[in-house]
């Protein structure tokens, strides 16, 4: 018990850590030839991206758990996630325009990879919007939404491959030359322990709300 | 046959009247306009750019882990005054 209340403060040191040097390694990396400075907004824009997909399969799969087993540590995780896709999704969704008004000369573009990953965020926000209004019993339902948005995280993956979109394909990152690789692995694991932290942190939150609700039951009985 | 000839100046009268001006073809292009004479185009600098996204990423983990922060004080507190309740309700049975 004692080594995980002590886990979250070391992931959180460490994250914050790895985020303030990624600074220093991103500006060692080169210019890339035709976007030159706009495009180091990559560096942390992919790795939200990514885990902003991976939240929404934690959600999902947690939801489907729920689903199956009625798991309150299952619900706590499943909420947890989704607000970590609402945050990172957020991340996402206003560094790539700002990064697209350069590159492109346009805020936004209706394609299937923007688009699609929109639709992405919105579900995550209705499954929120659920637990938050819709009352008791709730749960299920957001549940169910939970895991249609985990559905949706294969489409948006791979829109830019199936569809000509104007955004760039899945191969980018495979083909990083090392000195860019090092700056963005080095960002994605920043990012991984500092999304584990804080759904770790969240997951504690919510547990101690449903001991709060379960006290007030108490008091009332 | 008056009449006819007539109405034929009038058609074919009229129908020069409606015949627009024969295109003009664009101008021939008779001087080269070196770079720093042509009109400005957008030049938007990417250095502030950079920093928004940067910033924008920031903000929005710092202003979600306060938010947190400021739940779990709530529930802790407010736990703890519903325990301290149920303590007090049981000690008084």
């Amino acid at each position: 018990m004692q080594s995980r209340s002590r886990l979250v403060p070391v992931l959180l040191v460490v994250a914050a850590g790895m985020l303030f040097r990624a600074p220093f390694l991103i500006d060692a990396a080169p210019y890339e030839s035709t976007m030159g400075l706009i495009q180091r907004i990559f560096y942390y824009h992919v790795p939200s991206a990514m885990v902003m997909f991976l939240s929404a399969f934690v959600c999902g799969i947690a939801s489907a758990i729920y689903l199956a087993k009625r798991s309150p540590r299952a619900d706590a995780a499943a909420v947890s996630a989704a607000e970590l896709v609402v945050v990172f999704g957020l991340i996402v969704l206003v560094t790539g325009p700002i990064w697209a008004r350069k590159a492109w000369g346009v805020w936004w573009q209706w394609d299937a990879r923007l688009t699609s990953a929109l639709v992405l965020w919105l579900i995550f926000v209705s499954y929120l919007l659920l637990r938050r209004f819709a009352g008791a019993g709730s749960e299920m339902l957001a549940a169910a939404v939970g895991v249609f948005g985990m559905a949706n995280v294969p489409f948006v993956y791979w829109s830019v491959n199936v569809w000509r979109t104007i955004h760039p394909n899945t191969n980018v990152v495979a083909s990083l030359i090392p000195e860019m690789r090092v700056p963005f692995y080095w960002c994605t694991a920043a990012f991984l322990l500092l999304y584990v932290a804080l759904l770790l942190t969240r997951i504690r939150l919510e547990q101690s709300r449903m001991q709060l609700e379960a006290a007030y039951a108490e008091i009332e009985d | 046959m008056v009449g006819v000839l007539v109405v034929a100046a009038c058609l074919t009268a009229s129908a020069f009247a409606q015949q627009s001006p024969p295109a003009q073809p664009p101008a021939a292009v008779d001087e080269f306009v070196p770079m720093s004479e042509a009109a400005p185009r957008e030049v938007l600098p990417a250095t502030p750019l950079v920093f928004y996204a940067y910033g924008f990423v920031w903000v929005a983990l710092l202003g979600y882990v306060f938010t947190i922060w400021r739940r779990m004080a709530r529930v802790e507190q407010d736990l703890a005054d519903v325990q301290r309740r149920l303590k007090d309700a049981g000690a008084a049975r």
